[in-house]
């Protein structure tokens, strides 16, 4: 009978992961048909199944401006969250969000250097999420100069670590905030409300490839993730390799999110939120929880991206605004919820 | 130095130093297979280090511990948990994880081709966890909890035909008097049946009944170390704890209690 | 094989744009409001949130912050031309309605009263209306003129002036060097107190403690009388200096945005400061 429960319960995560996989395909379509130009679902089918029969202007609204900012949105919301899922999980950290190991900081400043100095607009556009990525990575590698292999403790001095650093990158970036000129305080300000709207092919397939290999090192270590549950120390007695997996899944993280972060500004809640939704749906074992947050955040920010382009058409919205509005009161629910988590 | 090969568990002259404290002292013991031995000693004696240096977790100042005649470094983390299973104290629960799954999470250093979830269900049985298999682990109770904790670590050495070792920190800390025989009843057993069992215990009387040799930790000290028999003497007791401990009943009977009396 | 259909569409095509674009998206106040000026008010289906307090634009669509427009949202007002300032961006969106076909041309900006002529011009051009455009300057450089006159009389010490911004929920920022307000003010015969800084900055005491201004310039949109203004900025509401001092209150895409109406709104300023 209890032997039917547990292999009941995990064949339903395993339904809801698919379900899930299932819907990404489905909100995709949705986004990519709705939109300040309206295109109906005559045009829309020829449209994907390649007819010349639709105006020129539609076609490349559609191609050129629509489906890659829905695909940008799809892969950093995937992104975030799938970073998300794996700090929390090493952290073993509810709370735990991508921002704490200082990724998010270090890109800010990144991307604050360039419009300070208005080079926003080098390398054809490319230094900006350059120096954002460049920022980010900064950030951690200097993190992971305190990550003295393993040793009791180790854990808690990283996240320390981590808030040192944010609130120094974060004293150093009001300073620029401060001495900036007007013009680029707004473009800033603007920058740091995170938004899709600069969608372009190129980017997309450069997000895609920093997507595969940060699922790919996760996925390796979801076993170890999970056995990280029981505390880095018993983890390690069932012969869970913990300092290596603790580099490589900050390494993953920070990759996701700077990449994430170059192209769209900074989005926030989505890596604290969609990998507690992905926890909720389908357990604790990480080889469901990493692609269910990733589907999760890739919905989520496509969503909110949606609301930000069509909410108060022509106008954009700051998405930033949105996945707040989203994560805002589910994260008020989540912390009046009795805890599962003992932390 | 021996550096012969012997199964099971040998640690020799281990001395071990955390901020300019001594807490291990030259302590040498023998796990062996088919053998269960009890540590037992005063709070602070350094019991919980010893079993981190034991289990290659922590590397000693000075001496050696050997895993089946191997030093316990040279191990990856892998070999070394197929070898060494350790129960610790401070379990933290998995979130959202059920109490199958965090049986299987024993089975996490077996290979590919294991069959985890067959061994978790044979050892929840064997602790008659069964029911609880698929309960969220946030919803038992402590005692609950150290049982599947113990399956857990017995699920990790479930390979045939070689015998591991098992260290077991306070492993019956919360249970009830029925599963304190139960969990200590199935450490005997896996003993018996080839493997080399180390608990960290604080009953004396379950020490006199399911040890077959007690080791005293006193101040990072093994006073003394030998069969149960021998060490479970008042006399040697009350000097270890420094509180008055005498014998119940018979000498030599199986009534025989040990009561321990303020001073 | 050219077959009718396209040559009509070539015809047509080349006949638009020699008479200027029939939709046309504008982003920034200047360029908004020069378009209006030379009479292309009816062609402008939508412009940027600045441009709708541009007087006859209030009802047009908002296509948004000029630096955060979306690219989907101006191509579904189906324009044949953007017109839009310097500061209009993201950059790349203006990349994505040039790919969708769309003609984009950025205006540069310039905080200096002699540029606003090539901004017109630049705007004429782009939409065919040479003619206007040159009507338009000759009469902006008579208010330049008349302006220069105004000021050129003044002798001795320039008065002190002090531009506030009003931002979020009220909080008052003061305009340093290398912003519009400072050329403005420089413009007018004044002399920006605030010119030890660059940008905006918050207002804070400190900043009278080394000069004291005699005229505040404020933007009309910033509520409450001139008492309540003065008694609201640190440092200065309390003292005598502060009572003593005047409140020039200014239309903001006028005086800042360096458009048609910039130096008309100079010689206003020039006027007021030049009151003993």
């Amino acid at each position: 009978m209890n032997r039917a429960a547990a292999d009941d319960a995990s064949r339903r995560a395993r339904g809801r992961l698919v379900l899930l996989a299932a819907c990404l395909p489905l909100v995709l379509l949705a986004a990519a048909a709705l939109g300040a130009v309206t295109i109906g679902p005559a045009d829309l089918w020829k449209l994907l199944s390649g007819s010349a029969d639709v105006p020129a202007v539609v076609r490349a609204v559609f191609w050129e401006i629509r489906v890659p900012r829905v695909f940008l949105a799809a892969l950093v919301g995937g992104s975030l969250a799938l970073a998300g899922a794996g700090v929390q999980g090493l952290f073993r950290n509810p709370l735990a969000d991508p921002a704490l190991i200082g990724v998010s900081a270090g890109a800010a400043l990144g991307a604050v250097l360039c419009f300070f100095f208005g080079w926003e607009g080098l390398l054809g556009g490319w230094l900006l999420p350059l120096a954002a990525f460049a920022g980010g990575l900064l950030a951690v590698l200097i993190l992971m100069s305190f990550h003295s292999g393993f040793a009791a403790g180790g854990t808690a001095k990283l996240i320390l670590a981590g808030v040192a650093l944010n609130a120094m990158a974060g004293s150093v970036l009001g300073f620029f905030l401060f001495s900036a000129s007007d013009d680029a305080l707004r473009s800033m300000t603007f920058w740091t409300l995170g938004s899709c709207a600069s969608a372009q092919w190129p980017q997309v397939l450069v997000l895609l490839v920093f997507l595969a290999a940060g699922s790919f090192i996760l996925r390796r270590h979801a076993r170890a993730l999970d056995a990280l549950q029981l505390g880095e120390e018993q983890a390690a007695h069932l012969g869970v390799p913990v300092a290596r997996v603790r580099g490589e899944t900050i390494a993953a993280a920070a990759l996701l999110v700077g990449a994430a972060t170059a192209f769209a500004g900074t989005i926030g809640f989505i890596g604290l939120v969609a990998p507690h939704m992905a926890r909720l749906l389908l357990g604790g074992l990480h080889r469901l929880v990493l692609p269910a947050a990733l589907l999760l955040g890739a919905m989520l920010l496509v969503l909110a991206d949606l609301g930000a382009r069509t909410l108060t058409a022509p106008a954009e919205l700051a998405v930033g605004i949105l996945t707040a509005a989203i994560g805002g009161p589910f994260f008020l629910w989540l912390l009046r919820r009795p805890s599962s988590w003992s932390v | 130095m021996n550096n012969t090969f012997a199964p099971g568990l040998v640690a020799e002259a281990v001395t071990l130093t955390r901020d300019a404290r001594r807490i291990l002292d030259g302590v040498s013991l023998e796990v062996k297979p088919g053998r269960l031995l009890a540590v037992i000693g005063p709070n602070g004696a350094g019991k919980s280090s010893l079993l981190s240096v034991l289990s290659g977790l922590w590397k000693a100042d000075r001496g050696e511990v050997r895993l089946d005649g191997k030093a316990i470094g040279d191990y990856g983390p892998r070999e070394r948990a197929r070898r060494c299973a350790v129960m610790r104290q401070d379990n933290l629960r998995p979130a959202g994880m059920s109490v199958l799954e965090a049986v299987e999470l024993g089975r996490l250093a077996h290979g590919a081709a294991d069959d985890a979830r067959a061994v978790a269900r044979g050892q929840l049985a064997q602790m008659d966890l069964s029911d609880l298999a698929a309960r969220d682990c946030a919803r038992l109770s402590g005692g609950e909890w150290q049982r599947v904790a113990f399956a857990r670590t017995a699920a990790q050495l479930a390979s045939p035909g070689r015998g591991g070792v098992l260290l077991l920190d306070e492993p019956v800390s919360s249970l009830d008097p029925a599963h304190q025989h139960q969990l200590l009843g199935a450490a005997r057993r896996l003993a018996a049946a080839g493997h080399a069992v180390l608990a960290i215990l604080h009953d004396l009387n379950l020490t006199a009944q399911y040890a077959d040799e007690v080791a005293l930790l006193v101040a990072g000290r093994l006073t003394v170390c030998g069969p149960a028999a021998q060490i479970m003497q008042p006399a040697v007791l009350s000097d270890a704890y420094g509180c008055r401990v005498v014998a119940v009943g018979s000498a030599d009977g199986p009534a025989r209690a040990l009561v321990s009396l303020p001073d | 094989m050219i077959r009718p259909a396209t040559i009509l569409a070539v015809l047509l095509a080349v006949s638009s744009v020699h008479a200027g674009p029939s939709r046309l998206v504008t982003a920034g106040s200047a360029v908004t409001e020069i378009a209006a000026a030379l009479g292309l008010a009816p062609q402008i289906v939508a412009v940027d949130t600045s441009g709708r307090e541009i007087e006859g634009m209030g009802d047009k669509p908002d296509v948004g912050y000029v630096r955060m427009l979306g690219a989907e949202g101006i191509l579904a007002q189906k324009p044949d031309l953007v017109l839009v300032s310097g500061e209009a961006g993201p950059p790349p969106v203006l990349g994505q309605i040039k790919s969708a076909g769309v003609e984009v041309v950025v205006i540069p900006n310039g905080y200096s009263l002699d540029n606003i002529g090539d901004k017109i011009r630049a705007v004429a051009a782009a939409t065919g209306r040479a003619g206007e455009g040159e009507k338009l300057v000759a009469q902006v450089e008579a208010d330049v003129e008349t302006l220069r006159a105004a000021t050129a009389d003044n002798t001795g010490e320039r008065p002190g002036v002090v531009f506030l911004l009003a931002r979020h929920g009220g909080n008052l920022m003061a305009a340093g060097s290398a912003t519009a307000a400072h050329a403005m003010i420089e413009a007018s015969g004044g002399r920006n107190i605030c010119a030890g800084f660059t940008g905006y900055k918050p207002l804070s005491a400190e900043i009278f403690a080394a000069a004291t201004p005699d005229f505040v310039i404020v933007s009309e949109s910033v509520g409450g009388d001139d008492a309540q203004l003065l008694a609201s900025v640190p440092g200065l509401g309390a003292t005598p200096a502060g009572r003593a001092l005047r409140v020039i209150r200014v239309d903001d895409a006028a005086f800042l945005g360096f458009g048609p109406r910039t130096p008309s709104a100079a010689a206003e300023v020039a006027a007021a400061l030049r009151q003993p």
